[in-house]
C-alpha cells in the first residue's frame, strides 16, 4: 500500500475528530467520541494497586490532619521538592499526556503552544507571585486579595471566580474520566464518574491537603518514569538524533513538512494570541495551583517549589514533544492501531498509549493506562480541595460568620460537607454532560482564571491604587465577558447550540476579556474617591512591607 | 505591626536595598521570559514563513521548533538561576533586615 495515501487518509480522519480534542487539551479535559475497548485486566489491576496505596496514605494523612491549617495547607509542612513535584503533577495531566501528544501527532507545531504557554507562565509566577503570595496569605489566594480591601464583597467576587474555575474544570475532568475508563479499562462511563467522585471525596475529606499532595506526587513520579521510558525508546530508535525523529515524521505524515510549521490548527493571529494569553495568564489564576504555595514553610520554600515544578514540567514537555512526533513514525501507518476503515483505534487521545504499547508491550500499556487514569483522580482531588477551602474558609468562616469565632472543628466540618457536595455535583454534571461537547468548559475555566482571578490578584499585590470598587468592577467585567463571549463563540453557539455561524469568532475570549478587566480595575479605582478607598491605599504600605519581608507570615508545622 | 514599624521598615536602607534588588531582578527575568514567549506567539501569528524555515538547508528542525524548545529551556534555566540567586542574596539581606528591626 502507498504509505503516503494511507497517511493522508488517516490525518484526514484525525483532523475531523480532533479540533475539540485539542481545544480541550489546553484546559484539561478529554473530549471527542470514544469507543469502549475490551476489558484491560492489567490496567485495572495496576490501577487497583494505586488506589490501595493512596488510600493507605489517606489513612496516614487523616491521623495528621487535626487543625484547619492541616486541612487546607498540610500545616505548611510540605517540603519544597514534594510541593514542586505535586505542582508539576497538576500540569502533567491526562490532557497533557494524551491530549497534547495527540494534538502534536495530528497538527504538529501549533499544538506546542499548549506546552510553551505553561512554561512561560511558571517562571513569571516565580518572579512576581510566589513569594508575595506565600508571605501574605494563609490558605487561599483570596486571603491575599482581601488583605487591605473590604473583606466581604472581595471574598464574594473572588470566590465566584474561584468556584467557577473549579466547577468548570471538574466537569471537564469528570467527562474525561468517563471517556478514558472506556478506552483504557473497557469499563462503562458511569463507573468512572462514580469511582472518581468517591475516591476524591475520600482523599480530600479525610486526608485534606496532605493526602491530596501525596496522591499528586506519586502520580507525577509514575508518569515521569513512564514518559521517560517511552521518549527514551523513541530516541533510541533514532540513535538519539532528534532531527531524525522530525524527518521521519514528515515523511510519514500526510501533511509532510507542514507539521513542523505553524498553521495546521490555529488559523489567524487573534486566535493564536488569545490562546497564548489564556495559557500564560490563566495558569496564574488557577485556585488549586495558587493554594499549593501555602503548603510550604515560607517564601524561600515557595521559591524552591516553583523551581522544582518548572524543571519537571519543562522536562516532561520535552518528552511530550518527542513522544508526539515519534508517534507519527510508529503509530500512523501501523495497521495494528487502526481499524479496517483506517481509523485510529480509540481516536486521537490514544496516540500516546498506542506508542506505549509499541515500545513496551501490554504490561507497559497497562501501567501507563492506570497512571493516565490516576492523573484525573489526582487533579480532581486538588480542585475539590480548592473549592472546599473557598466555601468553608472564604465564604463560611470569613464572610457568613465574619467577626465571629469559628472553631477549627466547625470549619473542617463545613469543608467536608462542601467536599461531599462538590463530589455530588461532579457526579450529576458528569452524567449530564456525557454526550455534550465539553471543550468549552475547559476553555471557560482558563479564561475565567485569566480574566477574573489573575487581574485582581496581581493588581492587589502590585498596585497601591487598587480599591475595592475597582477590584469588583474588574472581576465583574472579566467574568461577564468570559462567559458571554464563550457562549457567543464557536464552542457553545455552534458546537452546543447548533447555530451555523458563531457571533464571536474566537474560542478563547481572553484577548478581549483580560485587558478589559484590567482597564475596569484601573478606571473604577481611579474614580473611587471614598474615604474607604483612601484607607485602602494607605494600607498598601503595610501590605508591601509584609509581602517583601514575610513579617507576620502564617505559621508552619512539621510532619 | 503598628504603623510606626511600617514607616521604620520602609525607610530602612536594607529594606530599600532588598526591594530595589528584587525588583530589578524579577522585572528583568520576567521580561526575558515574556519576550521569548512573545517572539514565539507573534512569530506564529505574523511570521509563519520564518517559523517554517529549516535552520540548516536540508534539515528538518525549523526555527519555530527551535524557538519553542528554547522558551521551554529558558524557563527552566531562568527559574533555576533566580532561585539560586535569591536564596543566596535576598534571604541573607532579609535576615539582616529583620535582625535590625528586632524580629529575630
Amino acid at each position: 500500500m502507498n504509505k503516503k495515501s494511507l497517511a493522508s487518509r488517516l490525518i484526514g480522519a484525525l483532523l475531523i475528530s480532533l479540533p475539540g480534542g485539542v481545544a480541550h487539551a489546553a484546559g484539561g479535559a478529554i473530549v471527542g467520541d470514544v469507543a469502549k475497548q475490551p476489558l484491560n485486566y492489567t490496567a485495572i489491576g495496576m490501577f487497583f494497586v494505586f488506589v490501595m496505596a493512596t488510600l493507605a496514605i489517606t489513612w496516614w494523612a487523616a491521623r495528621n490532619t487535626k487543625t484547619k491549617e492541616d486541612f487546607y495547607a498540610a500545616g505548611g509542612g510540605i517540603k519544597p521538592w514534594q510541593n514542586g513535584t505535586a505542582i508539576a503533577g497538576d500540569f502533567m495531566s491526562a490532557a497533557t499526556f494524551l491530549g497534547i501528544t495527540g494534538a502534536i501527532y495530528g497538527f504538529g507545531f501549533d499544538a506546542l503552544v499548549l506546552a510553551v504557554g505553561v512554561m512561560a507562565a511558571w517562571p513569571v509566577i516565580l518572579f512576581l507571585i510566589a513569594e508575595r503570595l506565600r508571605n501574605l496569605g494563609s490558605y487561599t489566594f483570596i486571603d491575599v486579595v482581601s488583605y487591605r480591601l473590604e473583606k466581604k464583597p472581595i471574598r464574594i467576587i473572588s470566590a465566584v471566580g474561584s468556584l467557577s474555575v473549579v466547577i468548570f474544570y471538574l466537569i471537564a475532568q469528570m467527562v474525561g474520566a468517563g471517556k478514558l475508563i472506556q478506552l483504557l479499562f473497557g469499563l462503562d462511563y458511569v463507573y468512572a464518574v462514580v469511582l472518581v467522585s468517591f475516591l476524591m471525596i475520600m482523599y480530600v475529606s479525610f486526608g485534606g491537603m496532605l493526602a491530596t499532595t501525596w496522591v499528586q506526587l506519586i502520580k507525577a513520579i509514575l508518569l515521569l518514569i513512564g514518559g521517560s521510558f517511552i521518549a527514551f525508546m523513541v530516541m533510541k530508535s533514532f540513535n538519539f538524533n532528534f532531527e531524525a525523529v522530525l524527518t521521519s515524521a514528515t515523511e510519514i505524515h500526510g501533511q509532510g513538512a507542514a507539521i513542523l510549521a505553524p498553521g495546521l490548527w490555529l488559523k489567524d493571529p487573534v486566535a493564536i494570541m488569545s490562546i497564548g494569553l489564556t495559557m500564560m495568564f490563566g495558569i496564574m489564576g488557577l485556585p488549586h495551583i495558587l493554594m499549593r504555595f501555602f503548603t510550604v514553610r515560607d517564601a524561600r520554600d515557595a521559591r524552591k517549589s516553583v523551581f522544582v515544578a518548572t524543571s519537571l514540567m519543562g522536562y516532561f514537555y520535552l518528552l511530550i514533544i518527542i513522544i508526539g512526533y515519534g508517534a507519527v513514525t510508529f503509530v500512523m501507518d501501523n495497521p495494528d492501531y487502526h481499524d479496517a476503515a483506517g481509523r485510529l483505534l480509540g481516536g486521537g487521545n490514544m496516540v500516546a498509549l498506542h506508542l506505549t504499547q509499541y515500545m513496551g508491550g501490554n504490561l507497559m500499556l497497562g501501567f501507563m493506562s492506570a497512571v493516565a487514569f490516576a492523573t484525573i483522580l489526582a487533579v480532581v482531588a486538588g480542585l475539590t480541595l480548592a473549592g472546599a477551602a473557598t466555601i468553608a474558609h472564604d465564604l463560611y468562616a470569613k464572610t457568613i460568620k465574619a467577626g465571629q469565632k469559628v472553631s477549627h472543628a466547625q470549619e473542617i466540618r463545613v469543608s467536608r460537607i462542601a467536599t461531599f457536595a462538590l463530589g455530588a455535583i461532579a457526579v450529576i454534571l458528569g452524567i449530564a454532560f456525557e454526550h455534550q461537547n465539553v471543550a468549552f468548559v475547559a476553555s471557560l475555566a482558563l479564561a475565567i482564571a485569566a480574566s477574573v482571578n489573575f487581574p485582581i490578584l496581581i493588581m492587589s499585590m502590585y498596585w497601591s491604587g487598587m480599591t475595592t470598587r475597582g477590584a469588583i468592577a474588574g472581576g465583574v467585567t472579566g467574568l461577564g465577558l468570559s462567559i458571554s463571549l464563550i457562549i457567543l463563540g464557536p464552542s457553545v453557539w455552534t458546537a452546543v447550540l447548533g447555530n451555523a455561524e458563531p457571533i464571536f469568532p474566537q474560542v478563547y475570549p481572553t484577548f478581549y476579556s483580560m485587558p478589559l478587566a484590567f482597564v475596569a480595575i484601573w478606571l473604577f479605582s481611579r474614580l473611587d474617591n471614598s474615604a474607604r478607598a483612601a484607607e485602602e491605599k494607605r494600607l498598601f504600605d503595610e501590605q508591601f512591607v509584609r509581602s517583601e519581608t514575610g513579617i507576620g507570615i502564617s505559621a508552619a508545622s512539621d510532619h | 505591626m503598628s504603623p510606626l514599624d511600617t514607616e521604620n521598615c520602609l525607610n530602612h536602607p536594607k529594606f530599600q536595598q532588598l526591594v530595589r534588588a528584587r525588583r530589578r531582578f524579577s522585572i528583568a527575568f520576567s521580561l526575558v521570559i515574556t519576550l521569548g514567549y512573545a517572539v514565539y506567539v507573534l512569530g506564529m501569528s505574523f511570521a509563519p514563513v520564518f517559523m517554517s524555515k529549516p535552520i540548516s538547508a536540508g534539515g528538518s528542525m525549523t526555527y519555530g521548533i527551535l524557538i519553542a524548545v528554547l522558551v521551554i529551556l529558558s524557563g527552566m534555566v531562568c527559574s533555576g538561576f533566580y532561585t539560586w540567586w535569591a536564596n543566596r542574596t535576598f534571604d541573607a539581606l532579609k535576615r539582616e533586615l529583620l535582625k535590625d528591626l528586632g524580629y529575630e
